[in-house]
């Protein structure tokens, strides 16, 4: 048990191939990706990029077609570990809708370990720590389509963390909600990370997500063109710019200003550091 | 509408009845349902009466909302005591008028068979009534498990049966949905003769078929990925116990059976 | 024209869980309009939306388009005509053979010709930039932006004199998002009709329309130009709306130099104004 890594992906390729045509397309080309235990890294790429495809791949939904994935130091390809890979490496997807299973909450967060075969009381117990880790404890007894979309992907959330994986996979799992609900669920992602020390890979083309991360790995057709901590990332404008992605408004501005020949740190990330950028400038022109 | 319909809902409230282990409930429905056949008297029907409304007044279910349930199947049973009515021979006639002939005894015959399915829907509508899906489900499953060894999937049964559940509110919500973008899109439903209403159903369908098979699609991997494997070694987070009040129930339903067979020696009427 | 009177909406009226949607709504819209639509969940955008072309009828108030009140009219599908409205995730509804064929479903629902039905399904394809070619795939065998694009020409095939659009961008990536929004914007250059953008972002509102107006708990909480709401930058995120990032640090900006101006919603215009702030404190020392 435990390496370092819990998720280990060495020179990976994939591709699907059309069985009507026979003709493959290359999906993801020669990725290499470590992910430490206690991390949260965001996989940035825009709508075809691959980053889903990367995301099945960590579970075994997906086996790679050459290279290898390791989870947990066990091999996805190795069929007979499905179970042990699944157990450690939860996914949660953009559809709150379509991986509820069951019509009342608690009964849904406890599916994964019914499926494991915990004993009854052990279930118990862990029903109620997930639903109380995202904050849906109160709703316990209520109805999946009774919940707002925030609330229902949080129960998603904890039909996973009922697992108690080493790992949560997210994969665009702000893509079908409102603001609202889109905040409720970085919160609870940021929170998971920091408070329970859970493992975190988010799968997302919202810039404003991944700047919550340790760590930015940018995909852009196929293949990973950065890999670095968010600031260093989004401090490359005119690179995100050219692959489809948004940069943050703050961060565009202090770029802008530095081409602008003004002497701006451009690594800023949100309102507020940008902000006080500025003011240091003022302050220096005497303002 | 759709939401109109009671039987099959449930009705959430603290009872004795609702607290009845979901197993008892189902065994106990099924006997009822062969008892109410059994029935052959009016005292009999108002001993059925009785245990009905008791059952109800247990369950703190009130016998009107029980009644508005049977408002969809009403057509149902008027067509079905029309038959008895007008086709049953024998007995002396009572009316008759061109090809219509009434006997008593095809009166008879009406109104037990309109007092069998009111009974019958009653019954049956409490179980659901008074037992959340999710128990119902499991209940059938415990109960159908010892047929697993001649081949009947109980745990699958049972999962189809949650899933349905689960997706029905999502399915009628997503209906109304593709009507209305269809609607806004000129179809229209209400008009022209019935083939031309049921071409108008298909730019409902096949969204809505698309969309269910993505959804089944969708749900699989995510079970999948929550390590199911059908029902081999699963557990589950409500353990199922036969309590005291189970017994009870039985013996209270025996009383009333036995009730119901001696009206039958008693009474001819 | 498209006029609310006094507009009421309460859901399942009379049942125990009667909920009041809308309440007292007045808003006029005159043609030619770009118009965005801001609120959160529930604050009642939804139902307004759906009592534009009549698919909801106002349980008090009136709902006029070109001066006629919609309630008196026999059948609605004049009036759907007229207001074509794109619903959020509009790729559901596809369901013919042919991206033609369904883009061409409205104008036959109309009852226009062949020839019009054709010049109609291939202006509204090109107005979403889908090729000739995409018109004999099958919708299901297109990616999600292009059947979102497949979706909107079905309701612009409508030639709708108003056009109402739920959330078009929701779930696309952000090139996807730009394509969708650029096109409408050519589209109401073009073709002069009214649009009626609903959507979450303030980002997208601030690029492309002349007037925003914002619903908070079912009541019109603000109507005005894109300036005049932006400037109101703390009342919009006590109703759970966040304002652009450079809305913000020019708000922040402005206590330090008064002369940063009000309700900035670009990077390019926040550039300018703080740049021009840098210089002066520059030329002042």
């Amino acid at each position: 048990m435990g390496t370092d890594d819990i998720i280990k992906i060495e020179n990976l390729n994939f591709s699907y191939s059309n069985s009507e045509t026979g003709e493959s397309t290359e999906v993801l080309k020669n990725i290499n990706l470590n992910v430490r235990r206690g991390e949260f890294v965001a996989v940035l790429g825009h709508n075809g990029s691959g980053k889903s495809t990367l995301a099945k791949l960590m579970n075994a939904i997906l086996t790679p077609t050459s290279g290898r994935v390791l989870a947990d130091g066990i091999d996805t390809s190795d069929e007979s570990r499905l179970f042990d890979i699944r157990s450690r490496v939860g996914m949660v997807f953009q559809n709150p809708d379509n991986q509820l299973v069951t019509t009342i909450v608690e009964e849904d967060v406890a599916f994964a370990p019914e499926n494991m075969g915990v004993p009854p009381a052990e279930i118990r117990k862990r029903v109620d720590y997930a639903l109380k880790t995202v904050g849906m404890y109160e709703f316990r007894r209520s109805a999946p389509h009774h919940l707002s979309g925030g609330q229902k992907q949080r129960v998603a959330i904890a039909g996973v963390l009922a697992m108690m994986p080493d790992v949560i996979v997210l994969d665009e799992p702000t893509a079908m909600l409102d603001p609202s609900g889109r905040r409720e669920i970085m919160d609870t992602v940021s929170r998971l990370n920091r408070d329970e020390g859970m493992t975190v890979i988010l799968i997302t083309h919202y810039m404003d997500e991944a700047v919550r991360a340790d760590r930015v790995v940018v995909i852009s057709d196929g293949e990973i063109v950065r890999d670095a901590p968010p600031r260093e990332v989004f401090s490359r404008v005119d690179e995100l710019k050219k692959i489809g992605l948004d940069v943050p408004q703050s961060t565009e501005l202090a770029y802008l200003l530095s081409k602008d020949g003004f002497d701006i740190k451009t690594d800023v990330l949100n309102a507020d550091e940008c902000t006080s950028e500025i003011e240091r400038l003022l302050m220096q022109t005497g303002k | 509408m759709i939401t109109d319909i009671t039987i099959g809902q449930f009705f959430p409230a603290e009872s004795i009845i609702h607290r009845l282990d979901p197993r008892t409930k189902i065994l106990l429905v099924l006997a009822y349902v062969v008892v109410v056949f059994f029935v052959k008297s009016f005292v009999g029907y108002i001993i059925l009466a009785l245990f009905v409304i008791g059952c109800c007044a247990m369950a703190r279910v009130p016998v009107k909302f029980i009644l508005k349930g049977l408002k969809p199947v009403m057509f149902f049973i008027v067509i079905t005591a029309l038959f008895n009515l007008f086709l049953t021979s024998g007995g002396v006639i009572l009316f008759h008028w061109w090809i219509f002939t009434i006997t008593d005894e095809g009166l008879r015959f009406a109104v037990f068979m309109v007092l069998r399915l009111l009974f019958l829907i009653m019954g049956t509508s409490l179980l659901t009534l008074t037992t959340s899906p999710i128990l119902l489900t499991d209940g059938m499953e415990r109960l159908l498990r010892p047929l697993g060894r001649i081949g009947v999937p109980a745990h699958e049964i049972s999962m189809m049966m949650t899933i349905a559940l689960r997706f029905i509110p999502t399915l009628l919500e997503e209906t109304d949905k593709i009507i209305k973008a269809q609607s806004a899109r000129g179809a229209d439903f209400d008009s022209g003769n019935l083939i031309r209403r049921a071409k108008a159903m298909v730019p409902i369908l096949i969204p809505l078929f698309i969309s269910s098979f993505r959804r089944a699609d969708e749900l699989a991997t995510a079970m999948e990925c929550r390590c199911y494997r059908g029902g081999e070694n699963r557990t589950s987070l409500n353990k199922l116990e036969y309590g005291r009040r189970d017994a009870y129930a039985w013996l209270i339903f025996a009383v009333f059976t036995a009730a119901v067979f001696t009206t039958n020696f008693l009474f001819a009427f | 024209m498209l006029k609310l009177e006094d507009v009421s909406y309460v859901y399942q009226k009379g049942s125990p869980f009667e909920k009041e949607a809308l309440k007292n709504v007045n808003i006029t819209v005159e043609d030619g309009e770009f118009v965005g639509l801001i609120g959160h969940t529930g604050s009642g955008k939804s139902t307004l939306i759906q009592l534009f072309n009549g698919l909801l009828k106002p349980s008090s108030g009136r709902v006029l388009i070109d001066g006629v009140d919609i309630g008196t009219l026999k059948s609605l599908r004049d009036v759907r005509f007229k207001v074509g409205l794109v619903m959020q995730y509009p790729e559901y509804q596809l369901f013919e053979e042919t991206v033609y064929k369904d883009i061409a479903f409205g104008p036959r629902n109309m009852g226009l010709s062949e020839e019009e039905t054709d010049r109609r399904v291939r202006f509204a394809a090109s107005m979403v930039g889908l090729s000739e070619a995409a018109l004999d795939k099958s919708p299901f065998e297109m990616s999600g932006g292009q059947k979102r694009r497949a979706a909107i020409a079905g309701i612009l095939a409508m030639e709708p004199k108003i056009l109402v659009l739920d959330e078009p961008t929701a779930g696309l990536d952000p090139s996807g998002r730009d394509e969708i929004l650029f096109k409408i914007k050519d589209m109401h250059a073009r073709t002069g009709a009214t649009v009626i953008l609903v959507t979450h972002s303030m980002e997208d509102v601030a690029r492309l329309a002349e007037r925003i107006i914002v619903m908070n708990k079912g009541a019109l909480a603000m109507d005005g130009s894109v300036r005049e709401v932006f400037s109101r930058g703390a009342e919009l995120e006590k109703m759970g709306l966040a304002v652009p990032q450079v809305t913000k640090i020019t708000d922040n900006l402005r206590e330090r130099v008064p002369s940063v101006k009000r309700g900035i919603f670009t990077v390019r215009e926040a550039e300018r104004e703080i740049a021009a702030a840098l210089r002066e404190g520059e030329v002042n020392r």
